[in-house]
């Protein structure tokens, strides 16, 4: 029985899967981080102590202004955050830079954490899951270069950071659709009125209708049930497709009414790790044939 | 089993209990979240709500009982996960506002002659409340986002702690609204005749209750040239240490 369990647990977690889709979402994450870096570019606003930040408390402020010196100090954060995941979406030094992309974050992070909101930290939490896997097999600068060497690696990878990632991602949708049934509005289908009226976030200037009143509760409900029955409906091939469409079509939505940020691209690009890694690599790999022959 | 598998094992273990027990929020952010009604139920909310109102009283207690449960655990795993940034409090529109906030900077200074000279700057929302946010709201939308964080930080803080100090450490660090009149002050400053001294910098929080569902609004609101700011309308919240003010003002700016 209990050899039973352990094969049973060595071949979920340990089975070896096609390295396409890790290197598929090394790409997407590491260019998500670029836009996100985007967004706060503005060095005098976000990076520089006399911008829209508190007071310098942390140890990541000490050591970088030890080392560049106050004046450089911003620059040389914000710098080495796009340098990371430029290496990152890259594929250079793979294994090196995806664990220094999520360190930048994380540098980020403690420099100013102000103007970040949820989208920042489902990113770093899901970077983390791709700092535990080999992301650099294929489709990196990294491959090219051993290619180039005539010792090319495309061996199959392990998929427990695969797992750790859909984990996350499926927390992440139960774990907020339970903090909103806990709260009333969500219960009496009148939240999404409340998010479209939002002044901060709303993309257009009107607040919805008295007409739009039912539908946008039976919005609410949808998004409420589909949140919370998210991990269950991820288990079972059908229904992980339906939970992933209506996924799209939220998120779409949500982009199109919110100015959310990259929150929408983030968690559809998390998506991506739901496909069957196999099935990713021979498609890729009847792609690209044409041009291999 | 090699033993890297083993190590491997012990840390994807540590891992779903960690973030499933970081989850669990405790009994002080549950209650933070359960607040009152503001809006008559329609047609569906009215078939539905009371079956949703009875489940929700079920999975309360059990999230109560998991937290406590969990004590233990959370013990362990917290140090780790904080340090690693990995937070798991993911309440994204978990309680809509009801209330939309607006801000504005002013700063207010004097000539030589004895004149005055002001001037104002709507700082949330960035692009003004009338504005459609297209691509290239993408920016500003940051610029909200700190501006936002920095007061709901400083009122948590006050609603908490009334006898805090202003510069008391939030989650977002220590006196996280001084930035916003310092930053925009700066920028208004600029655009003061060059013989102006500044007297004060002035920070307005404008707030507004929503329209309920169902009802109908997009009636005017006063722009920031409209807003009488010597007038008693606002009440002053603060002494900021660089001499600036918080005042509530009501409606919000467009």
């Amino acid at each position: 029985m209990s050899r039973r369990l352990v094969a049973l647990w060595e071949s979920f977690w340990f089975r070896p899967i096609a390295p396409h889709l890790y290197a598929v979402l090394r790409i997407v994450f590491g260019i998500l981080g670029l836009a996100g870096l985007f967004g706060v570019a503005d060095l005098g606003m976000f990076w520089a102590y006399d911008g829209l930040m508190a007071p310098p408390h942390t140890r990541a402020h000490d050591i970088v202004n030890a080392v560049a010196g106050a004046n450089a100090a911003p620059m040389v954060v914000l710098l080495a955050c796009v340098a990371a995941y430029v290496l990152m979406t890259l594929g250079i030094a793979t294994p090196v830079t995806v664990p220094l992309a999520f360190a930048a974050a994380l540098a980020q992070m403690h420099w100013n954490r102000l103007p970040l909101s949820a989208a920042f930290q489902t990113h770093l939490n899901l970077l983390f899951c791709l700092a535990l896997a080999e992301c650099g097999r294929v489709w990196s600068v990294d491959a090219w270069w051993r290619r180039e060497r005539g010792a090319a690696d495309s061996r199959p990878t392990v998929i427990w950071p695969l797992r750790l990632f859909r984990f996350q991602v499926a927390m992440i949708y139960g774990a907020t659709g339970l903090w909103k049934f806990q709260d009333v509005h969500w219960r009496d289908g009148s939240a999404l009125h409340y998010v479209l009226s939002n002044t901060q976030f709303r993309r257009f200037p009107y607040d919805p209708p008295p007409w739009s009143s039912e539908l946008l509760t039976i919005a609410t409900y949808t998004t409420l049930a589909w949140e919370i029955l998210f991990p269950v409906l991820i288990l079972w091939r059908p229904t992980r497709w339906l939970a992933l469409v209506l996924g799209i079509v939220m998120h779409t939505t949500m982009m199109v009414a919110l100015e959310l940020g990259p929150f929408s691209l983030v968690m559809m690009a998390s998506y991506l790790a739901f496909l069957d890694p196999d099935r990713v690599s021979s498609l890729v790999r009847r792609v690209t044939a044409p041009w291999q022959a | 089993v090699p033993l890297r598998s083993v190590a491997a094992s012990a840390f994807i273990c540590f891992y779903l209990i960690a973030a499933t027990t970081a989850a669990v929020p405790s009994p002080a952010e549950l209650a933070s979240v359960t607040g009152e009604r503001y809006s008559p139920d329609d047609q569906v909310s009215r078939r539905v709500r009371p079956t949703l109102d009875a489940i929700q009283r079920y999975t309360e207690t059990a999230t109560r009982r998991a937290w406590e449960a969990l004590a233990e655990p959370r013990r362990i795993v917290y140090p780790p996960l904080t340090r690693l940034g990995l937070r798991q409090r993911w309440r994204m529109f978990a309680q809509p506002p009801r209330v939309n906030t607006s801000m504005a900077v002013r700063v207010v200074a004097q000539r030589p002659d004895g004149s005055p000279a002001t001037a104002a700057l709507v700082v949330l929302p960035q692009l003004g409340e009338d504005a459609f946010k297209g691509p290239s709201a993408y920016q500003a939308g940051f610029a909200d986002k700190a501006v936002s964080n920095a007061i709901d930080a400083w009122s948590q803080l006050r609603a908490r702690q009334p006898s805090a100090p202003d510069d008391a450490l939030t989650r977002f660090g220590p006196d996280v609204l001084a930035s916003i009149p310092r930053y925009f002050g700066a920028r208004l400053a600029k655009t003061l005749p060059a013989d102006a001294r500044i007297v004060r910098t002035e920070l307005w929080q404008g707030a507004a209750p929503m329209p309920r569902r169902g009802a109908s609004s997009n009636g005017p609101k006063p722009s920031l040239d409209q807003l009488p700011f010597e007038a008693e309308l606002g009440t002053r919240v603060r002494n900021g240490p660089s001499g600036w003010t918080l005042r509530r003002i009501d409606p919000p700016l467009r």
